[in-house]
């Protein structure tokens, strides 16, 4: 879905520079945004690891990097992103960008956490296209604003993820998921409830696959109603936008990050009770 | 300013006069002071609310305060003003076990926490060593860390949701019990913020399952490099162990001191190991192979305990260690660093050298497993130039951490101890997006003022006034 002007930055500079010459920014290729046609940025090119610190666990790398040709480097150092998961995840975006924009549920999230905790700093370009970060290359920093955890779940609407520094896993250490597949059918919704509420829902038949240690379904099927203290999320990428969350700061933080609204905003469905 | 704060309030609320200003004038970070006009002790959110809609209406600078066990002076009241002490905000006000949620207000002390639920087999993992008296809502502003972060995360990744009152005097609730809800991430930014985005009054804390299964040793070596050594090949292998916190000599000196303690002869260096989990048998190979790795590097000792008793008797060294520095010297300066864990071998030959170099007793006591380093200068704050030569070796250390690849604070915080060092670690580029983050927010110009970010507007002035403050 490449528009005429679609462009695929090598370098951090260049994604600068591509920013900068648009007034528009929509990056292809990312979930949900693969279903757009006005798609101009790809960050496909934008990959490789800038360095590998094995002995610490760390690893900077380029955001464009495909999440499993990163684990497959990774694992002569017996080292992973534990994002190993079930055929379904494939429908998830597969760069690091898009995954940690999107910060969706996975398979070893109880133990290992997800993005929030595993991104250890971050350069982004904002809209001006000024490179800056937030965060370090170890493990532990609270030095400054930790503006890169804003970032998770953005969803590429306030600046555009150029390297990520990653806390990585020891593959030794990592156990299998305690999600179970209950059908091959495509999920095409995804939820979170409290855990007192999970056994009642995972009774469900459209129930594609179910995590009862953080308590996420994923279903065939659109359910007609959220219940109270629930979230969900459509996984097609279709629908309209339902903010679910203090909106004056949502729209705050829009104005401060992207006051000209340079970035284009995902248009996949979100409820919660 | 103090009549109107007791008529809004009652006067049981508000604390001035000498012995308030001089209480409220620092945290455990006492080479800074600045004293308060006046102390609140708002006991709910919406008190703490009206506290801040009359400063922001009167332009007075407000700092919100917990148990004041912050070490970079994040309480600092940097321009005076009003000091919003959390001492009454200590309810826990829903305890839901099956979803493993708590919500508690911010002056609730960390321990009280995991106290609530342990008849439930669960606790609030984050665990600072301040953690009998520090509160939940010190934590979130620094986002603490502690021992068993290495294994668990600081606070953040524990924090669900926060209810804070805003610059513009809003109560505004973020996130909430069910975890990983799309949109922006405000909690993960308000954690760690130093308290200057807002007043953080209540959170709903997650609750983790206490592991069943919990292996302690403590390993001796007769050299630091050795010991050093052995928590990088710890970290290599593989095995994540809940903590692992190294002491050198200054501490072990400290603590006999203070308490008798001994341990084996020609002991340079302690390590602290805890393995833990669900499954013993696990936990016991676990703690076999940080064993084997020991014993390679030549230690003196290595006790391991799995009861109870016995575990925390090898806990006192870590727990007691920098209570006993006061033995020593009157005053200590903990700092903090963070460093490559593989690098820790050579941070600690340089952390030695700067003691030397700028003659400040230093001790060393801190969680190696993370690569976040306290060095402990013990001096006397009384003397002006002991003062100036602490600070000097202080920022040598941190510079030395950054050349390494590390951070100038792995969980103290910036306040205002490490302003300087922000420019160090970061671009202007990089602090100038940072403050974008703070921008999201009400006009914060008051709340906490000249912390975290340097160069804030008038911030330079007051900051000569702190320093002149100790002696």
């Amino acid at each position: 879905m490449a528009g005429d002007g679609m462009v695929s930055p090598k370098t951090v500079a260049e994604l600068s520079e591509a920013i900068s010459s648009r007034d528009r920014i929509a990056v292809s290729g990312a979930w949900p945004f693969s279903h757009r046609d006005d798609a101009n940025l790809s960050l496909a090119d934008l990959t490789g690891i800038t360095e590998l610190q094995a002995s610490d666990q760390v690893v900077t790398v380029l955001a464009g990097t495909h999440v499993g040709h990163l684990n497959e480097e990774l694992a002569p150092y017996g080292l992973e992103l534990p994002l190993r998961g079930p055929a379904f995840a494939a429908g998830y975006p597969d760069t690091l960008a898009s995954m940690l924009s999107f910060n969706l549920p996975h398979a070893h999230q109880a133990r290992w956490g997800g993005w929030r905790e595993w991104v250890l700093g971050l350069a982004v370009v904002l809209a001006d296209d000024t490179v800056a970060k937030s965060g370090s290359r170890v493990v532990k920093s609270v030095a400054g604003y930790d503006s890169h955890k804003l970032m998770v779940g953005s969803e590429f609407s306030l600046t555009i993820p150029a390297e990520v520094t990653l806390r990585l896993t020891p593959t030794r250490a990592v156990e299998p998921p305690s999600l179970k597949i209950h059908s091959d059918r495509e999920p095409v919704w995804l939820m979170r409830t409290p855990r007192s509420d999970f056994a009642r829902i995972s009774a469900r038949e459209d129930v594609v696959a179910a995590d009862d240690s953080t308590s996420t379904l994923w279903l065939a099927s659109r359910p007609l109603q959220i219940d109270a203290g629930s979230w969900g999320r459509a996984l097609d990428g279709s629908g309209e936008w339902i903010p679910v969350r203090e909106t004056r700061f949502n729209e705050a933080a829009r104005a401060v990050f992207d006051p000209t609204g340079k970035f284009a905003r995902a248009e996949a469905v979100i409820c919660a009770a | 300013m103090i009549e109107d704060l007791a008529r809004l309030l009652g006067e049981e609320f508000v604390l001035h006069g000498a012995a308030a200003e001089r209480g409220y004038d620092c945290d455990a970070y006492t080479v800074d002071r600045s004293r308060p006009a006046v102390v609140v002790l708002p006991k709910d959110t919406e008190q703490t609310a009206q506290v801040i809609r009359y400063c922001a209406a009167h332009e007075i600078p407000y700092t919100a305060r917990g148990a004041g066990t912050g070490l970079s002076g994040g309480v600092l009241p940097a321009m005076g003003g009003v000091v919003i002490s959390t001492k009454r905000l200590t309810q826990i006000l829903e305890i839901d076990i099956e979803n493993r949620a708590m919500r508690a207000q911010a002056g609730v002390p960390n321990r009280r926490l995991s106290d609530a639920v342990k008849h439930a087999g669960l606790h609030f993992a984050p665990d600072p060593s301040s953690q009998t008296v520090s509160t939940l809502g010190g934590n979130i502003g620094e986002n603490a860390g502690g021992p068993h972060t290495l294994k668990y995360g600081v606070t953040a990744p524990h924090i669900l949701g926060v209810t804070m009152v805003e610059p513009g005097g809003d109560i505004v609730t973020f996130g909430g019990p069910t975890e990983g809800m799309p949109g922006f991430e405000f909690v993960g930014l308000i954690v760690g913020s130093e308290g200057t985005l807002g007043v953080v009054t209540e959170a709903w804390i997650k609750l983790t399952p206490i592991p069943t299964a919990v292996s302690t040793a403590l390993a001796a070596f007769d050299n630091v490099r050795a010991a050093t050594e052995a928590v990088a090949e710890i970290i290599k292998s593989g095995v994540i162990p809940a903590a692992l916190e190294m002491m050198d000599h200054g501490i072990l000196h400290a603590l006999r001191l203070a308490f008798g303690l001994e341990y084996p002869a020609g002991t340079q260096a302690l390590l602290l190991v805890e393995c833990d989990g669900n499954d013993a048998a696990k936990v016991a190979e676990e703690m076999a192979q940080v064993a084997s790795i020991c014993t390679r590097l030549g230690s003196l000792s290595f006790v391991e305990a799995t009861d109870e008793a016995a575990r925390q008797r090898l806990w006192t060294a870590r727990k007691k260690g920098v209570g006993a520095m006061g033995r020593i010297a009157p005053t200590v300066v903990t700092h903090d660093g963070v460093i490559p864990r593989s690098k820790l071998p050579e941070m600690l030959d340089t952390v030695y050298a700067v003691s030397a170099e700028f003659d400040i007793g230093v001790a060393n006591i801190f969680h190696a497993g993370d690569g976040n380093l306290h060095p402990c200068f013990y001096f006397d704050d009384r003397d002006p130039d002991q003062v100036r030569r602490v600070v000097a070796a202080g920022e040598k250390v941190i510079h030395r951490c950054l050349e390494l690849g590390g951070s100038v604070t792995g969980e103290h915080g910036i306040g205002v101890e490490k302003l300087d060092l922000m420019a160090a670690m970061f671009t202007p580029e990089d602090l100038e997006y940072q403050a974008m983050a703070k921008r999201v927010f009400s006009d914060g110009r008051l709340c906490n003022p000249c912390k975290l970010l340097p160069n804030q507007k008038s911030c330079t002035e007051h900051r000569k006034r702190w320093r002149g403050m100790a002696w």
